[in-house]
C-alpha cells in the first residue's frame, strides 16, 4: 500500500495523456458526471458519488462500425489505442469484469477484446454511499476490487494508492509514492467504516435463486410492470447489460453497425415468423430481473447486478430493482 | 396543504359510483419521498397518497385499462386532464367510462432539483408538504424549508391550465393559468449558428433509450418510424420485403441523427402535446426536450390560431391554414 | 470543382409531376440536380422523409403539389402545407438552414413555372453550399 501526497487521480490523468493514452475520466456536465475522453486534466472533476451513465461504452460503444459496404465490402479491423479509464468506482469495475465474462469467455468478441486488452483501469474507492447504492448487498465492496490495475482511496490531503497489476506498477513507478504509514492505514480503515455505515438501501439476496425459481409464473410480475413504459433507460444505464443488435445503415452504400439493444423493447425478441416470446411488457420487465438475479447466476455463477442503483435513479416511473427483489412473494399467488 | 388535498381525494374516492372498478392514483414509493402511479381497487383507498412529488401522468395507464371492463376513476392534475382529453378526442379512451377527480395543481416539484436541494438522505424523509410558497421537508424530527420556486418543475411555470377543464369533481380552488412563451422567444433571439450549436450539444448527450417516446401518453403507436424493423411481419413475409420496409432512421447515435429522431418525435405532437413534461422528466440525460414541444405549441397558437381546447383535433382541422 | 447540389423534389402525381413532364415536353431546361420522386399526393409526404433526405445527403428538398383547392384528393395539399409549416418552423428553431426546404404549388399546365422555380432554387442552393448539418456522420 502506497501513499501519494496530492491528487493522484488528477496527476495520473495528466501523465497518461502525456504518454499518449486515450483517457476516459469523469467530467461534470450541468448537473451530473459522465465518463468522457478528456484532452487535459483540468476538465476532470472527481467530486461525485457515481456517474450518470455507466462507463461500459469505453469497451462496448453504443455504435460500433463492423463493415463498410458500397462497390465492395471493407471489414473494419478490431483495433484499439492505448486507453485508460480513471476514477471508475468499484461497482463499475465489477461491471467491467462481468462484461469480460460475457464477451471473452467461451466465444471471444474481437472488437471487445481489442479494446479491453488495451485498457488500463484506475479505480476510485467510494467516500460515501449514494441514496440508491446497494453494492454491499450483492457481495461487493465499495472500496476494493481486485480487478483494477490501481485503486485509489482519497483521504483528503493525500491519496492511498494500491497497485494490483504489472500494468499498474508501470504507471505507478512514474510517481513519487511513499509507503503507507500505520496512521494512513488506520485512517483508511476509519473511512471504510464510515462508508459502510452510510448505506441506506439493501437487497435481500438470501436464497434468491430458489425464491426466484418459485415465483416465475406469479402475478407479482404483472403488478410490478403496471407502471413500466418499456423504455430502455434501465438497460442503457446498466453497467452489465450487454445486448446488442446489428443492422445496416444505408442502401447501396453504407455501414454495418453494432448498436446497443434493450430487452425492454418489444422488437428485441420479435422473431421473423412474427412470433414474439416476450410480447407483453411484464414479460420483458420480468426478464430483466431474472437476467440480473437468476439466469446469469445459473450460467456464470454470479449476480449480474452490481448495485450501482442507476436504474433506480433513472427510471421515469419509479420502478426500483431493490424493492422488486425484496418484495418477491414467498408463496405463489395463483 | 397536501395532507388536506389527500384527505379530500380519499373522501371523494369513498363516494365514487358503485360501478367504478379501478382507481388510478398515487401511492408512496418505498424508501423514497416520491409517489408512484398505481392501479388500486376501490377497497384500497387507504393506500392513496398525494404530494407535490406526485408528478407522473396517469393517462397512459388509463389508456391501458380501457381494455378491461368497468369504470375507471383517475386523479388528474391540469396537464393530466389535457392528456386525457386529447386521448378522448383520438378515441383512445371513452369519457363515459372515466370518472375524473380533478386537482387544481400549484405545480409539481422537479425531483432532480429536489434531490440536490434536500439535506436529508432520501429514505429518511417522512413527508414533503407544500405550504404557501415553501416546501417543508420533514425527517428525523428535523425540518427543512425550501422555497418552492427553487425546486418547481420549470414547465409548471408556463402552465396554461393548472385546473382541469373537464372533471367530475374538483379538489381545490380553480387557478388561473396563462399563455407564456417568453422562454421560447428568448431562445429565438439567438442567431442561427448559436441555436445549432446549442442543440448539437444537447443531442450529443442523447443515448437514444427512447424513454421520451415511451413515457409520452400521446406516443402510443405500436410501431415507430425510427424502430429498426417493422412489427407488421407475418410468417409469410419474405425476407426481401422485410428488408425493403421503409426505415427513416437506424440506431445510430451521432448528434445529428439524434436530432432527426427528436424532430420526428416532436412533430407528431403538434397540436396534441399536453405539456405534462413527462419526456423531460424521463430523460436520463436531463435534456431540455420540452423546448421543442413548446416551440411547436407556439406555432400552433400563433400561426394556426388553434387552441387545444377545441373539440376537433388539430390534425384534422384544415380551415386554420394561413393564407398563401 | 463546382459544387453540384443534390435536390430532391417530391412531386405529386396529378399536378406537379405532370407539370415537370410538361416542362420536359416543351423542351424547357432546368438543372439536372433536381431529382424527382413521384408521390400520389403532396399530402402523403411524411416529414420524416424530408429529414431522411437531408440525412442521406440532399442539399435541398422541395415538396411540390397542386394549388390550394385543386387537389385530386380534395384536401391533400392542405395537409402538406400544415406539415410544411410545422417542420420549417422547427428546422428554423434548431438552427438548420431552413431555406433548403421549400414548398411549391405547380399545376399540370405550369411547366414553365416549374422549370423556373427549380432553376432559381438550384441557384440558391449552389450559393449556400453543401448541406452538412443533418448529413449522416457515420460513413
Amino acid at each position: 500500500m502506497k501513499v501519494y501526497a496530492g491528487n493522484f487521480l488528477k496527476d495520473v490523468v495528466a501523465k497518461l495523456l502525456d504518454d499518449g493514452y486515450r483517457v476516459y475520466a469523469p467530467v461534470k456536465e450541468k448537473n451530473y458526471h459522465v465518463f468522457k475522453a478528456v484532452e487535459n486534466a483540468d476538465e476532470v472533476d472527481f467530486d461525485y458519488i457515481n456517474t450518470k451513465k455507466s462507463p461500459k461504452d469505453v469497451t462496448f460503444p453504443e455504435n460500433e462500425v463492423l463493415i463498410k459496404y458500397g462497390e465492395w465490402v471493407e471489414e473494419i479491423p478490431a483495433q484499439a489505442d492505448k486507453t485508460a479509464i480513471v476514477g471508475i468506482r468499484p461497482c463499475d469495475i465489477q461491471g467491467l469484469r462481468l462484461m469480460d465474462r460475457v464477451f471473452l469467455e467461451d466465444i471471444t468478441d474481437p472488437y471487445y477484446e481489442a479494446k479491453r486488452k488495451n485498457l488500463l483501469v484506475v479505480g476510485y474507492a467510494c467516500n460515501e454511499a449514494g441514496d440508491y447504492c446497494f453494492c454491499t448487498s450483492v457481495g461487493l465492496s465499495p472500496f476494493k476490487s481486485n480487478y483494477a490495475d490501481i485503486i485509489v482511496t482519497d483521504l483528503g490531503d493525500k491519496q492511498v494508492v494500491e497497485i494490483q497489476s504489472e500494468k499498474g506498477e508501470v504507471v505507478a513507478s512514474k510517481f513519487n509514492l511513499s509507503d503507507a504509514s500505520d496512521e494512513d492505514i488506520s485512517r483508511k480503515k476509519e473511512l471504510e467504516q464510515k462508508v459502510l455505515s452510510s448505506f441506506v438501501r439493501s437487497v435481500n439476496t438470501e436464497n434468491l435463486k430458489e425464491r426466484m425459481a418459485e415465483v416465475f409464473n406469479s402475478d407479482y410480475w404483472k403488478e410490478v410492470a403496471e407502471n413500466c413504459v418499456s423504455c430502455g433507460t434501465c438497460t442503457y444505464l446498466c453497467p452489465t447489460c450487454f445486448c446488442f443488435d446489428i443492422f445496416d445503415d444505408g442502401e447501396l452504400k453504407g455501414v454495418r453497425i453494432r448498436a446497443w439493444d434493450s430487452c425492454q423493447f418489444p422488437l428485441h425478441t420479435l422473431e421473423s415468423s412474427s412470433h414474439n416470446p416476450r410480447r407483453e411488457k411484464w414479460q420483458r420487465l420480468r426478464n430483466r430481473f431474472y437476467d440480473k438475479f437468476y439466469y446469469m447466476l445459473v450460467r456464470k455463477g454470479e449476480f449480474y447486478c452490481v448495485g450501482c442503483g442507476r436504474c433506480i435513479a433513472g427510471c421515469p416511473v419509479g420502478i426500483d430493482i431493490a424493492e422488486v427483489i425484496n418484495n418477491i412473494p414467498s408463496e405463489v399467488k395463483q | 396543504m397536501n395532507s388536506e388535498t389527500l384527505e379530500k381525494i380519499k373522501e371523494e374516492c369513498r363516494k365514487l359510483p358503485d360501478d367504478v372498478s379501478y382507481i388510478v392514483g398515487f401511492v408512496k414509493k418505498q424508501g423514497e419521498p416520491r409517489e408512484v402511479l398505481k392501479v388500486l381497487k376501490p377497497d384500497e383507498i387507504d393506500r392513496l397518497s398525494y404530494s407535490p412529488l406526485s408528478f407522473n401522468n396517469p393517462a397512459r395507464i388509463v389508456m391501458d385499462l380501457m381494455k378491461t371492463d368497468g369504470k375507471i376513476a383517475v386523479i388528474a392534475k391540469g396537464c393530466d386532464a389535457r392528456a386525457l382529453k386529447q386521448l378522448e378526442k383520438e378515441e383512445k379512451i371513452e369519457r363515459n367510462r372515466l370518472y375524473i377527480i380533478g386537482i387544481s395543481c400549484p405545480g409539481v416539484i422537479d425531483y432532480r432539483k429536489f434531490r440536490n436541494a434536500v439535506k436529508f438522505r432520501l429514505p429518511e424523509i417522512e413527508s414533503v408538504e407544500l405550504v404557501g410558497d415553501e416546501v417543508i421537508v420533514k425527517a428525523n424530527g428535523e425540518e427543512q424549508r425550501i422555497p418552492f420556486s427553487e425546486v418547481i418543475f420549470e414547465n409548471c411555470l408556463y402552465c396554461e391550465q393548472p385546473t382541469p377543464k373537464d372533471y367530475d369533481v374538483l379538489i381545490g380552488e380553480p387557478r388561473e393559468g396563462k399563455l407564456d412563451f417568453s422562454d421560447i422567444e428568448e431562445f429565438e433571439k439567438l442567431d442561427r449558428e448559436e441555436r445549432w450549436s446549442y442543440w448539437m450539444d444537447v443531442f450529443s448527450k442523447c443515448i437514444r433509450c427512447h424513454a421520451c417516446r415511451q413515457v409520452c401518453p400521446l406516443c402510443y403507436c405500436e410501431e415507430c418510424l425510427v424502430d429498426p424493423s417493422n412489427l407488421a411481419v407475418s410468417p409469410m413475409t419474405p425476407a426481401e420485403e422485410k428488408a425493403a420496409y421503409p426505415r427513416v432512421l437506424g440506431k445510430t447515435v451521432s448528434a445529428s441523427d439524434n436530432m432527426v429522431y427528436h424532430l420526428i418525435r416532436v412533430l407528431h405532437h403538434a397540436g396534441r402535446c399536453a405539456g405534462c413534461g413527462e419526456c423531460e422528466r424521463a430523460c436520463p440525460m436531463e435534456l431540455p426536450l420540452l423546448k421543442l414541444e413548446r416551440k411547436l405549441k407556439k406555432v400552433v397558437y400563433e400561426v394556426f390560431n388553434y387552441s387545444p381546447d377545441e373539440e376537433i383535433p388539430f390534425l384534422s382541422k384544415l380551415d386554420i391554414l394561413p393564407e398563401g | 470543382m463546382e459544387f453540384d447540389p443534390k435536390i430532391i423534389t417530391f412531386a405529386c402525381n396529378w399536378c406537379s409531376y405532370a407539370g415537370a413532364d410538361l416542362a420536359g415536353t416543351s423542351r424547357l431546361k432546368y438543372p439536372d440536380n433536381v431529382k424527382i420522386i413521384r408521390v400520389m399526393c403532396s399530402g402523403m409526404v411524411n416529414p420524416g422523409w424530408v429529414l431522411r433526405a437531408f440525412r442521406q445527403g440532399a442539399d435541398g428538398v422541395v415538396i411540390a403539389g397542386c394549388h390550394p383547392g385543386d387537389c385530386h384528393y380534395t384536401v391533400g395539399n392542405y395537409y402538406a402545407k400544415k406539415r410544411y409549416i410545422l417542420l420549417k418552423e422547427l428546422l428554423k428553431f434548431v438552427g438548420f438552414d431552413d431555406e433548403r426546404f421549400k414548398l411549391l404549388w405547380a399545376s399540370a399546365s405550369e411547366g414553365k413555372l416549374f422549370a423556373e422555380e427549380m432553376t432559381a432554387f438550384t441557384e440558391k442552393i449552389k450559393e449556400m453550399g453543401p448541406q452538412e448539418k443533418l448529413r449522416r456522420k457515420i460513413e
